[in-house]
């Protein structure tokens, strides 16, 4: 099956540095679940916006799920600028366009709505078995209760994007260590789920399957130089307390640079808070 | 997400939500998958527990079921929650690249009460931050122009903007922390705004801020404050000497620890309004550009908040993004110029949190700031009650809440790639507090301490007469 590719969008800042990626688009978010790759919904749920329970599109990719999927192909970058929009609404045909456009479409939704509420409402009537016939203030509350909705994806900005090459190397240039992705990629090639780890005081927790039914069974922390870093036994202490009241292990991860495939670089040790005697 | 596919969409979003309010909470929790349908109030109530997951995939198909149902109940939820407003309730927004902000020409709404600034004009200009937050909840709707509205009415074309539009307009990273910092503070309600540069608009608990007139208070602060903090610490390493146990005797515990206390030298956080003032004269003056500075005041969630004259915020919070190669956690120097910077309620300074203590000592631009007092009904209200419980507690209570309390504090809020923990820090000052005995404990006190104790039982209420 040939999957067609995720599109995530940066946005390449006016210090030359890109922004974290984002994907608007449910079907794209539903496509990389599928992939274990679960970012986290960062927006306002519109109908239960005074909660952050449930949080709804953008979806926001770290660094590594980014470019884990664009070196695998998953995905391909849409890049923009914060000037994009007003460079191409410079153009006033396209303007005119897309304003046109976008009020046919707005009359077409409403005339939708217009034709399931007035059904709606006959309906009603009929059931309370009220006859029925029509008035000027129905029509009026009609019109003020029709629905206008604002998009998530963009048509502005869906095609004739600069191309930046180098997306994936400003991407990289956001990793906080030099191994973490390897680390990524490692636990991702256990088939783990991966997400962002700093409230239980590691770098990454970890996964056995999707998020929404599974339970997290590990804590892994930032990579050390495998050959050079000594470990701070108050670390393994703290992480491995924190972990085990948690119900995890602390995973210790490291970076064998001598290794010469990629795969075999990344070590790990699991540490358990054992409480025994 | 098209429309086209879901014609009814709307409506069913406005009719669930006239329904919610009559759905039982029991009602709602046992189906977890009709997410979509429930109000604020009963999901909170439906929120997923721990044992509710499983420990790990086993390949069966219930398994596979479950998963699927949960999967289908989160993508139903984001696809059927519109975002939006009906027409009769629409505002529209307008980008400006310019102010990199929005204007509305003509505001209506709650959301201006926290919000926004209104001009001469009666339009309201939302910072960009505020804009996005409003889009993304659809209070307000998105738009560009290619001119302000209100110039040549007949040529400007307007040009709906969809979410992603919206977001790429962040100008930096940074920037996009920050909202998404902003975002989680509104939407658990609280009043949230950035600092704004021109200070001497804005409350402030010091005297002088304003860096053209603070020079004499300077020096003479800096002279004053020298003395101060240094006599209580540093200085005691260089007078001390071995020869004290021969010349002094030592006959009780105490005064052994108090000796010992003296060797270790720490630094006095400032904990009364004067030292407060002193230092903040005494550095005003080398202030450098800040790493970090801070991003938001925030009010606890109010009806009576006015944007004009909000007075002292409850909280101050700084950003830190952890997972920016080019940021690290701030350093000892950093926290110390944050805690420099800090300009809120210092919730040390008075035990209850009485609101005339505030008023008196809220400033703007040098002056006593003009807050309209509460009615007198509201405060007494609030200061009794208040009152009842908090004053009276055991001196060991106390010492024990200012050691982990604090004085000065902050929120900091770390980002994790979306997810925010927020971490407050404050100063402690263990060096001054006797934690190892108790000094000058006569027999006097102890006796009413524990008749104290016996007549409020185990209730855990301590009074003492030590004042």
């Amino acid at each position: 099956m040939v999957l067609e590719r995720v599109v995530i969008n940066v946005s390449v800042g006016d210090d030359g540095t890109v922004t974290n990626a984002l994907v608007f688009n449910l079907k794209d978010i539903r496509k990389l679940r599928d992939q274990g790759i679960c970012g986290v919904l960062c927006g306002s749920l519109p109908t239960i916006a005074q909660q952050n329970v449930f949080l709804s599109v953008p979806l926001r990719l770290s660094a590594e799920e980014a470019v884990w999927l664009l070196e695998k192909g998953y995905a391909k970058a849409n890049v923009s600028r914060p000037s994009s929009i007003s460079e191409k609404l410079r153009d006033e045909s396209l303007a005119n366009e897309l304003s046109e456009r976008a009020k046919l479409k707005m009359e077409r939704e409403f005339e939708r709505q217009r034709v399931y509420k007035r059904e709606q409402h006959v309906l009603k009537l009929r059931k309370l078995g009220i006859e029925e016939k029509y008035r000027n203030e129905d029509e009026q509350l009609l019109e003020s209760s029709l629905f206008y909705e604002v998009m998530n994806d963009s048509t502005i900005l869906r095609d004739g994007n600069e191309v930046v090459e180098d997306v994936v190397d400003r991407l990289r240039s956001k990793y906080s260590r030099d191994g973490n992705f390897k680390v990524f990629c490692s636990l991702k090639n256990h088939g783990l789920v991966v997400s962002p780890g700093a409230r239980f005081g590691g770098k990454f927790i970890v996964y056995p399957g999707d998020p929404l039914r599974y339970h997290s069974h590990m804590v892994v922390s930032s990579p050390l130089d495998y050959r050079q870093d000594p470990i701070d036994f108050r670390d393994i202490i703290n992480g491995s307390r924190l972990s085990t009241t948690v119900k995890k292990i602390w995973v210790l991860s490291g970076i064998d640079t001598e290794e010469e495939q990629d795969e075999e670089q990344v070590k790990f040790f699991s540490i358990e808070w054992a409480g025994f005697g | 997400m098209s429309t086209e596919d879901h014609p009814q969409r709307p409506e069913r979003a406005t009719e669930t939500t006239s329904k919610s309010d009559d759905v039982d909470e029991d009602e709602v929790a046992q189906d977890w998958s009709h997410a979509a349908k429930l109000s604020a109030k009963s999901m909170a109530s439906s929120i997923p527990k721990r044992g509710e997951k499983d420990y790990e995939p086993d390949g069966t198909n219930l398994q596979e079921l479950l998963l699927y149902r949960a999967r289908e109940a989160m993508f139903d939820t984001l696809a059927n929650s519109p975002r939006g407003s009906v027409v009769s309730n629409q505002v529209k927004a307008y980008y400006d690249q310019d102010y990199h902000g929005a204007v509305i020409p003509h505001a209506k709404g709650n959301f201006l009460q926290t919000m926004g600034n209104v001009d001469e004009k009666g339009r309201c200009w939302l910072k960009f931050h505020e804009f996005v937050y409003l889009a993304e909840r659809g209070t307000v709707l998105p738009f560009y122009c290619n001119q302000r509205p209100e110039k040549q009415a007949g040529r400007f074309v307007e040009v709906p903007l969809s979410m992603q539009d919206v977001y790429s307009l962040f100008r930096s990273q940074a920037e996009m922390d920050l909202y998404f910092v902003f975002a989680h503070l509104k939407r658990l309600g609280f009043i949230v705004t950035t600092l704004d540069k021109k200070r001497s608009a804005t409350a402030s608990f010091y005297l002088e801020d304003d860096p053209n007139r603070r020079t004499v208070g300077a020096i003479w602060g800096s002279m004053f404050a020298f003395l101060k903090l240094e006599t209580n610490s540093l200085m005691n390493v260089f007078f001390y000497s071995s020869w004290n146990f021969l010349l002094r005797r030592y006959t009780s515990s105490p005064q052994i620890y108090k000796d010992l206390k003296r060797l270790v030298p720490h630094r006095v956080p400032p904990k009364t309004i004067e030292a407060l003032r002193m230092e903040r004269a005494r550095l005003q003056a080398n202030r450098s550009k800040e790493r970090f500075p801070i991003a938001f005041n925030v009010w606890k969630p109010q009806t009576r908040f006015r944007k004009k004259s909000p007075g002292l915020p409850d909280f101050q919070v700084v950003i830190h993004s952890k997972n920016d190669a080019a940021q690290t956690f701030p350093s000892y120097v950093d926290l110390q110029e944050i805690f420099y910077s800090l300009d809120y309620k210092f919730e040390f300074l008075s035990e209850t949190d009485d609101e005339e203590f505030w008023i008196n000592n809220t400033f703007i631009g040098g002056r006593p700031a003009n807050i309209p007092k509460p009615k007198q009904g509201q405060t007494d209200e609030c200061n009794s009650s208040k009152k009842g419980g908090k004053k009276d507690v055991a001196a060991h209570v106390k010492q024990a809440r200012r050691l982990k309390n604090g004085y000065r504090s902050f929120l900091l809020a770390i980002i994790d790639d979306g997810l925010i923990s927020f971490v407050k820090i404050s100063e402690a000052d263990f060096g001054s507090e006797d934690v190892w005995f108790i000094p000058y404990k006569r027999p006097r006190d102890r006796k009413e301490v524990n008749k104290s104790k016996d007549s409020f039982g185990n209730k855990g209420i301590h009074t003492t007469s030590l004042k």
